[in-house]
Parts: structure tokens; sequence; C-alpha cells
């Protein structure tokens, strides 16, 4: 037992030599050919000669230590650089982490309506290209808690004398409107009405509609620019369109936003025609009221334009097939509704969710199978469904990989590619806590499989699932320095007699890459399923058929003088009837368990090179009974 | 009767005929709206018109290549070069970034590739007004890009001078292209940060803050990942690779 232990050990102890026998030892500040920048190589004739060479590590030279590289343009602070790469592009180099250094702090950064979470410098860059001032707030360190902070400036109808002297408008803000048309003289408070006084139906009316000659421009704030009392050329209503906020809004003849979208406050009349119902509604800003309980996004309503993203809707031009009230823009369902899998779960009117996540169910990974219970990291237990399962023969084939799918804003992606080898697998969960409700969330969880399950030796340990992603099988025999020892055989024959009656491998058979495999580490995981089966023979003398070879006796006469480790003979036609299975067909079954060992398909049902099982028979022991 | 109805046919015909001539002459010859004086009537309006296809060319290349002309350290995803921005060749490692000036970098390389198409744009200018009979005085001193939120600009430093009967001089020319690069290599920065830091980045986040962005990660060979910013109303594309904390397969 201790020197099986010892042997696996001196395996494992091999095998990070091997690893770490490849790993570099010269520090190129830039690899030939136009390589990469500070990279950790074997030999210094893989460096570009025109930079600096040292026969140690990068993280020990001047010229590669890891840095903060600072665009003193752009206020962009990007870490781990290399100094020369920073400085030859015009930035400037700091060994500091950017953590520790001040102009990389992170801050929010207001410019007009709009957020975003930057250094101090990146937002006056910023505001300067738009050409708006920056509000810049360092006492806001998160980015959710900045991008609510946009503040939306006052809106209103701008009034202009426009080109032809007509009385035009544009939905600006205040700020906008002077910028866009000149200063204007306030108006006066009269006759600028509050949007809240608006909202609950109060206000005061502009008593009075200045001359364009006195004015030549006005900002009434909380009104729309159809609103009858501007006495501008926009009319009330002209058809739809989508907002930059993502909802459906009523659009007037000057092509400006009025509110959104609700198919009540207009009537048809005699001759079919749409006219205005609720004259206050393309007057005043007015928040909506139209969304029903039952659909909070208001997703494919025809009357309703009030879409929310975070419902899962978005303001869309409207598809044949999809039906609207009033014009030719709908709240869309941000869903996957043209996504069908059943494997996956989606079937009928099952679709996936905006925002939700799940396991692809992919060629050779396999089809849902799987539940088990994990540790979250408060310490409470959550199911999880497994992609792929646990038999190697059809899950976990070379060249499968695991990967989570999302749905967003309707459309099906990959969002994780789980690498391929199948180090991580993908594990999902349901994420809805309400009953009966389905939110899938899925990630790619990393794998504890390999020499961690091969040098298991029984069950307990093997199936620990709080180390290790392993599992075991009974099959009398063991792995060995020397590759798969029968325990039966082994008995009475060895020091040792506590063979292992099983294996331990990986849930998630691991796959290697064969095509840059320099260190042979295939090779060497492979060989733990290797295997020799020596069959004795006692042969009576004078035995007329033998000729000093074993391949010239019949199976029949094989099994009728086999004496020892007979079970590796090929089986006859009738014990393969009655169930019983060929030797190599066991053997092989335990190699392909390892990993990409043995002989198997591929995850799209390719055979791949060709292997076999080769057979050398020995010369028979001749005896006398 | 019946002739004058032959004869108004037949006039249908040519006219029919000629339109499709004229039709099929500028399908087939671009530019012979040039040639015919369409365009330099305004030189602004001519050099715009010429540059805004070389600097959209110029931008989509780069884009796609992760922001270089030439890519000198690069993977090969889908037939095309696409370079690294973040490297190492080691495993259990955080990448070195390879290009920490990015936006630097794209504006440089973009100025670099239009250069000499900027030329051929004010020579064929030139050569236009010259066969108008025109002294032309074509004199090119600096250029600049800059990438900007939501338009790359490109300042052409070229004094022009046009004599016939009177002298005209235009000192600059300044042709802005519509384009978001500059929103997605700012994206990519950030993804950048987090593979150097932390190895990985977290791509759904992006969707969420920005939900007219799509962002992919492709995994690659030899964990190498490739990102894909894609803009969705504009269709427009930013991509680069990156190897960072690669774990050796088999377990």
């Amino acid at each position: 037992m201790k020197k099986r232990t010892i042997n696996l050990g001196i395996i494992l102890i091999l095998g990070i030599f091997l690893i770490m026998s490849v790993s570099a030892s010269f520090c190129c500040e830039k690899v030939k050919n136009n390589g990469p920048w500070c990279q950790n190589m074997e030999s210094e004739s893989d460096c570009d000669p025109t930079y600096d060479v040292v026969p140690t590590s990068c993280e020990a030279t001047s010229y590669c230590r890891a840095g903060t590289c600072i665009d003193n343009n752009n206020g962009i602070c990007i870490p781990n650089s290399p100094w020369e790469a920073c400085t030859t592009g015009g930035g400037s180099w700091d060994q500091r982490a950017s953590s520790d250094i001040p102009q990389c702090q992170l801050g929010c950064c207001l410019i007009g309506e709009q957020a975003a979470f930057v250094t101090q410098v990146a937002c006056e860059s910023l505001a300067s290209d738009v050409g708006q001032e920056s509000n810049y707030r360092a006492d806001i360190t998160d980015e959710l808690t900045c991008l609510a902070s946009a503040n939306p400036s006052e809106k209103g109808a701008c009034v202009f004398a426009n080109e032809h002297s007509q009385r035009d408008c544009e939905m600006l803000t205040r700020e906008e409107c002077q910028t866009a048309h000149g200063t204007a003289p306030a108006a006066q408070p009269s006759q600028q009405p509050g949007f809240l006084q608006n909202l609950f139906g109060g206000g005061a009316q502009p008593s009075e509609t200045p001359t364009l000659e006195e004015l030549g421009l006005s900002f009434y704030p909380g009104y729309l620019c159809s609103a009858e009392e501007l006495n501008t050329i926009c009319g009330p209503l002209k058809d739809t369109t989508c907002g930059e906020d993502g909802r459906v809004y009523f659009r007037d003849t000057c092509n400006q936003l009025g509110n959104v979208y609700d198919s009540s406050k207009l009537a048809r009349n005699a001759l079919g025609q749409w006219e205005i119902a609720d004259a206050n509604y393309f007057t005043y800003m007015i928040n909506p009221d139209c969304t029903p309980a039952d659909n909070l996004g208001n997703s494919q309503s025809a009357t309703c334009g009030d879409c929310d993203y975070i419902s899962g809707s978005t303001c869309k031009p409207k598809k044949i097939g999809e039906t609207v009230d009033y014009g030719g823009f709908i709240c869309r369902s941000l869903d996957c509704l043209d996504y069908s899998n059943e494997a996956e779960g989606f079937t009928g009117d099952v679709h996936p969710k905006h925002g939700e996540t799940w396991c692809a169910n992919t060629p050779g990974v396999g089809l849902i199978t799987a539940t088990a219970t994990d540790t979250n990291e408060d310490g409470t237990a959550e199911t999880v469904t497994i992609t792929g399962g646990d038999d190697h023969t059809v899950n976990n084939l070379p060249g499968s990989s695991y990967y989570v799918r999302i749905c967003s804003n309707g459309e099906v992606s990959i969002k994780d590619d789980c690498g391929q080898f199948r180090q991580k697998v993908c594990v999902q969960s349901n994420l809805d806590e309400r009953e009966d409700n389905i939110f899938r969330g899925a990630v790619c969880k990393m794998t504890i499989g390999g020499f961690a399950c091969y040098a298991q030796n029984n069950s307990a340990d093997c199936e620990n699932r709080d180390l290790r992603d392993c599992k075991w099988i009974e099959t009398g025999y063991a792995f060995s320095a020397n590759g798969l020892i029968n325990k039966t055989e082994t008995e009475g024959r060895t020091e040792d007699s506590s063979v292992a009656n099983g294996i331990c491998i990986p849930l998630y058979t691991p796959g290697f890459d064969r095509t840059s495999d320099v260190a042979g580490e295939s090779g060497a995981t492979c060989s733990l399923g290797d295997s020799v089966c020596v069959v004795n023979y006692s042969v009576p003398v004078g035995h007329g058929a033998l000729t000093g070879s074993v391949s010239d006796l019949s199976l029949e006469e094989k099994k009728q003088y086999c004496k020892h480790n007979c079970q590796c003979l090929n089986r006859t036609e009738a014990e393969i009837t009655a169930g019983e299975v060929e030797w190599q067909t066991t053997m092989n079954s335990m190699c392909t368990a390892i990993g990409d060992c043995g002989t198997k398909n591929n995850f799209i049902g390719r055979p791949g090179e060709p292997r076999q099982i080769i057979f050398i028979e020995a010369a028979a022991e001749e005896t006398s009974e | 009767m019946r002739l004058k109805r032959g004869q108004v046919t037949i006039f249908i015909i040519i006219a029919i005929v000629i339109v499709v001539l004229i039709v099929l002459a500028f399908l087939i010859f671009p530019k012979i709206k040039t040639t015919l004086g369409l365009g330099e009537s305004n030189p602004s309006l001519f050099i715009q018109t010429c540059m805004e296809e070389v600097i959209k060319d110029a931008v989509e290349k780069i884009s796609l290549q992760g922001g270089s002309v030439e890519p000198g350290f690069f993977t090969l995803y889908d037939d095309q070069k696409v370079e690294y921005l973040c490297y190492t060749n080691e495993y259990y490692k955080t990448c070195v970034v390879q290009q920490p000036m990015l936006i630097e970098h794209i504006t440089r390389e973009i100025k670099e590739d239009i250069e000499d198409k900027a030329d051929d744009c004010f020579n064929s200018l030139k050569e236009s007004y010259q066969r108008q009979g025109y002294d032309v005085n074509l004199k090119k001193e600096t250029m600049n890009v800059d990438l900007l939120p939501r338009r790359v600009i490109a300042n052409l430093n070229y004094t022009l001078t046009l004599t016939k009967t009177d002298t005209k001089r235009y000192d600059s020319f300044v042709v802005v292209l519509n384009n978001n690069l500059y929103e997605l290599s700012a994206i990519a920065n950030n993804i950048l940060k987090w593979e150097a830091t932390y190895g990985d980045a977290e791509i759904s986040a992006y969707m969420t803050y920005y939900p007219e962005l799509k962002v992919e990660k492709i995994i690659q060979s030899e964990g190498t990942k490739v990102y894909i910013i894609t803009d969705r109303n504009t269709r427009n594309k930013f991509q680069f690779a990156s190897r960072s904390v690669v774990l050796p397969a088999g377990g």
C-alpha cells in the first residue's frame, strides 16, 4: 500500500518536474520575429537581440517588471504593462499597482444626462470631446451607483424661429436649448409650468404667447412641442418611434418625441381615422400609466409602449405577425422567443428568458442527465444540474467541450466556453426561488480530476466530492506505475497484497492537447491504462498440433490447456452470446476512462487515428502431465 | 393613327434605352460623377467623399485585427489575423499587456494606413482641376487622426490653391467618419484590465451595462481567447485575442 502510494507520488513529482522543466529561464523583453513583449523563454535564441535579454525570470528584471501604463490623454490605466511598450506608445509607466496611483482612481463622471465610471482625466477628456461641462464625483466609488446618478436635466419644449421665421420647436433640456439656439431670456415663471404640476393636471398655462420678435427663443419645461398653447408649427401626431430609453413614443409632425405611446389616448373618428382623445397627453410631458400589473414590460402589447428593459422588453419596429393599435413600433420581448432546443429544456412555449444562462447540449458532452448537491460559499447546499453525466463511453468524448449559452436582447449566443479538454464543466441551477418558476443560471466550474483521482485507491477517498471530482469503479484492477494490475493475479505473488479492487477515474474524462503535447503528458497519463496479461498453458508432450507457437492452437485448445490468466483469452461465440465480455474490451473500457486514451470515437463519432490492441503471443511452455 | 402610335412607341423605347445606358454607366464607372465635375465644385466635399471610404476601410480592417493594420503577434480566427493584446506563453500566469496604449496605437495605425491614400485623393482632385484649366498648387503639411466618441476625425493639413480667373485657397480639410471604434476600444481596454489582473473577464456584465453591445468570448486552442465586441445597431465590431491564466490540459 505504502509502496504504491510512493510510486504514484513519484509519478506526480515527475509530472510536475516535467512541467517545470519546460518553463523558461530567459526573460526576453521582446520575442523574436515581432513576437510578444516580456516572455520567459527557454532559450536566448528565442529573443529579439535588439532588445534586452537576461537569464532570469521576467519578474526579476527591471525592464519587464509588472507595472501600470498611464494614458495621460485618455485617463486610462492599464495594469501588467511592459515599460517599453508603454513609453514607446506615449504613455507614462509606474511600477505601482493602479489602485495605488492617485490619477488611476475611478470616480463618477457626469456629463449632461450621461454618466461614466472613469478616471478624472478620462472624464475631462470625454467632456471636451463632446463639448460639454463635466461634473466629476470622486465620492462615488462603484459603477452601479454612478450609472444611477445620471440625473436628467430639466426637459421641455425649446421654441425658436427657424430659417423661414416660423415658430419651430425641439424637445431639449434648457441647457441644450440655449446651446443649440442661442442664449434665451428665461421665460417668466408664470410661463414655465413645473413638470410635477403638469403631471397632476394643474400648472399655469403660458398666458400670452410671446412674439418671436420679443423673445426669439423660449424654453417651456414640461411642455411638448405639440402643445397648442405654444403655437408652434408642430402638429400633435405623426407616428410613433423608439426613444433612447427603449420605450415607444408618440412623435409629432416636427419629428419630436411626445409622451409614451398609449392607444387609449387616441380614438377613431367616424371615418376610421385616429384622433386625439386626451388633449393633455399631447400638451404636457406626462408619465405613462398604461402598464398592467401582469405585464410590467408591456411585452408585445398592442396598446402600451411603456417598455421596461429590466422587465425584459424594449422598443423595436413591429414585425410581421405582431399587432399594435397605432404606429409601427412595439415593446418587443427581450426573451429569445425564436430559440428552441428540446435537450436543453426549451420546447413548446418554453423559451430562454433575457439574461438567462444555461448549459449547452453540444456533441460529445451529452444531455443534461445528472443532478448533484453543491455547497455555496456561505455553506448552504444547492442542487445543481450537471451536463454530460459521467458515462465516459458516451460523454466527455475527445474534442468535446462544455459551453454556457446566454439569451440577451432576443439573441442566443455563447457566453462562456468552458475550454478545451474539459478542465471545466458547465453547471446550472434554477435562480428563481418562486414555485414553478424557472430562471436558469449557469457557470463553468473547475473540476479536480486527473491525478487527483488516479492516486486514490479506495472508494471513500475517491468519491469524496468535497476534495475531488472522481468516481470509483470496481474492476478487479488497480493503477500502478506499470499500468493496470490484476488484483487476483497479484495476490500471493507480490509483497503488497493490498492491491485495490478498482480504479478511481475522473468524473469528467479529461482530454489532452495532442497537437502540442511536448511534455508527452498524454502518453504518461494514458500509460496508467497499459496492461500486459501473460497466459500460461500446459500442453501435453507429443501434442500433435504443437509446433512451438501458441498461435497454432485453436481457441478451444488454448482454453483446454490454459493454466493461468485464462480470462485474458478471447471468448468463444457461445460465451459472447452468454454475455461474457472480451478481456481487451474490459481493459479498453478502463483505459478510455482515464482520459482521451485507448480506442474510442471522438465527439462527432469519428474513430480518429486508427489504433488497435496488439497481441504478442509467446511460445508455449511445453510440459508433461 | 397607327403610324403615330408606332412613332410614340419607338420614342419610348429609345428613351428607356438611354436611361438604362446612363444608369449602367454610373454603375460600371462610379467615378464618372467626379470626371463630370460634380465633386470638384467643392474640394472639401470631394475629399470627404474620397477619404470617408478610405477611413472606413482602414477602421474596419484595424477593428477586426485587434487594432493593427499588420498584426505582429496574432492568432487566426475565421481566417482572420487577430492580434494578441495580452499574452503569456506560460501556464497559470496572468498575461502581459501588449498594447497598453491601445487608443493611441489605433489612432497611429489609422493614420499610417490612410496617409498614402490621402495623397491619392488629393492628387486626383488636383488632376481634375488641372483638366478644367485651373492652375493648381497643392502642398502637403501634416495630418492628424483623432479617435473620439462616436466618430473618427482626420485633419488633413494640405494647402490647395486654385487659380483661374481668381484665386481660391483651402488650408485644411476635415473628414469625419461616424463610427464608435472609440467606445469599442474602451470596452476592449476594460476587458484587458481584467485579463491582465485576474486572467479572465465576465462578458455578461458589459452586455448588462451596455445593452446595445454584444460581447463574445471564443476559446481557441492552447487557452487563447478571442473577444468580439459588436455594436448591435451599427454592427461595428472590434476583436482581439488574449492568453491569460491558462491551465495545462489533462487535469
